[in-house]
């Protein structure tokens, strides 16, 4: 049975798996408020966009990157890298504009009167949990089908080349 | 250098089996065809639905190549032997039947799986994809349980054409009116009639595993079930083979 046949066709079928890589977009669109949790896989290169909409709202999110903690500020986009990636709320900072209802006392000419009177202030709320919920994009923008294409091009060139040499010595020396 | 009168024959069987170009052609395009794997994954935000697509037969092309090979060693090599008479040739041969008929076996039906196997394994090890070993085990059992009832068809009905339609028939009945009974109970939430059904096609279970049902349990006993059925089929293709007569 002739082997170069057989390894010249699989390494090009190794070079061509190195080389290719799908490049349609894929988006993944989730919403979350207790927490976040996605897998990447080392072939997968895209970005993680954070976003709430909410104006009045400012959020923090506590980022867990293969236990590494960060804090990221909304609206955020990242660069997803392999790992696990869990995202969970950090704190929660909203202004409220709240009517506050006030004893007033006022002088007149009949003597001192109280008088309730409305008046509008805006109270700073900071909490834990998230009152809207965080709008979560996974972009992958590129999926290579191999985690290390460099080395699978060296692997399938190296085969070609064993498999041309061994072509070339079954040809000329039977 | 002499080999053994076995290995002589298993090399004239397996020879005949894989002439020049299909190794060649075979072996590559089952690995390059494990794209789908990557493109299902990434699809499916990196769950396990996404993987066990991608291992549904007819979509994962590698598996329906490996298959399609074991189908075509079976019937129109081993089938067309004992349709025309060449089996003589191989029985005439001075090492005992069941012998040839486990050379046989294992080069129509344990080669091709062999082949499917290491590629995909290469290929999920390159592309960093860990796959379930239920999800490999599921696919071995189907194989074995659809190409042993071809082997006994063969072995029973002799010609070609008949072998072709009946295995057709009876292996594609199985797996879609399975999966059609499956879909159905599975909407219906009914676990006991499932326990029956498991066997006709587990992957349909799987997929509902993967949307988040429990349905583990179901699964095993399916290819339990897959595998006993074909323990009984080979069992009793090799009967059939030992008292073969032409």
């Amino acid at each position: 049975m002739k082997l170069s046949g057989l390894i010249i066709a699989l390494g090009i079928a190794l070079l061509s798996l190195a080389l290719t890589s799908i490049n349609a977009t894929v988006t993944l669109t989730n919403t979350f408020t207790n927490s976040y949790s996605i897998y990447i896989p080392g072939t997968a290169i895209g970005t993680l966009q954070l976003s709430q909409n909410a104006t009045n709202i400012t959020t923090y999110l506590l980022v867990i990157h293969n236990g590494e903690r960060e804090f990221v500020k909304l609206p955020a986009t990242l660069y997803l890298s392999p790992g696990n990636w869990t995202l969970m709320p950090y704190n929660e900072t909203y202004y409220q504009i709240v009517n506050k209802v006030e004893n007033v006392t006022e002088k007149t000419n009949c003597g001192n009167v109280t008088v309730q009177k409305v008046i509008k202030v805006s109270v700073e709320n900071v909490t834990n949990k998230l009152t809207s919920p965080v709008i979560v994009k996974v972009n992958i923008y590129r999926m290579y089908l191999v985690r290390d294409p460099g080395l699978i091009e060296v692997i399938g060139i190296s085969t070609l080349i064993i498999g041309i040499a061994l072509f070339v010595v079954e040809r000329f020396h039977s | 250098m002499r080999y053994s009168r076995s290995f002589q024959v298993f090399r004239m069987i397996f020879r005949e089996r894989y002439r020049e170009p299909t190794l060649e052609l075979v072996l590559p395009t089952m690995l390059v065809a494990n794209i789908f794997l990557n493109a299902y994954y990434e699809r499916s935000g990196f769950q396990l639905l996404g993987i066990v697509l991608a291992f549904v037969p007819i979509i994962s092309v590698s598996e329906t190549l490996a298959f399609a090979i074991g189908f075509r060693n079976i019937v129109y090599v081993t089938g067309d032997h004992i349709y025309k008479g060449g089996i003589i040739s191989f029985i005439t041969t001075p090492i005992s039947r069941s012998k040839i008929f486990l050379y046989i076996y294992i080069s129509d039906v344990i080669i091709p799986l062999i082949f499917w196997l290491l590629t995909t394994l290469a290929y999920a090890t390159m592309a960093g994809i860990s796959i379930p070993p239920l999800v490999l085990l599921t696919f071995i059992v189907g194989y074995f349980f659809s190409e042993n009832i071809i082997f006994t068809l063969t072995l029973t009905l002799r010609s070609p054409g008949i072998i072709t339609l009946a295995s057709l028939f009876v292996i594609g009945g199985i797996f879609i009116f399975g999966g059609i009974g499956l879909y159905y109970l599975l909407l219906k939430r009914s676990i006991e009639e499932l326990y029956l059904l498991s066997f006709m096609n587990p992957y349909l279970l799987w997929i509902g595993q993967a949307e988040g049902g429990k349905f583990m349990p179901i699964i095993i006993s399916g290819i339990t079930a897959d595998a006993l059925i074909a323990i009984a089929l080979f069992v009793s293709s090799f009967m059939i083979f030992r008292r073969l007569e032409l």
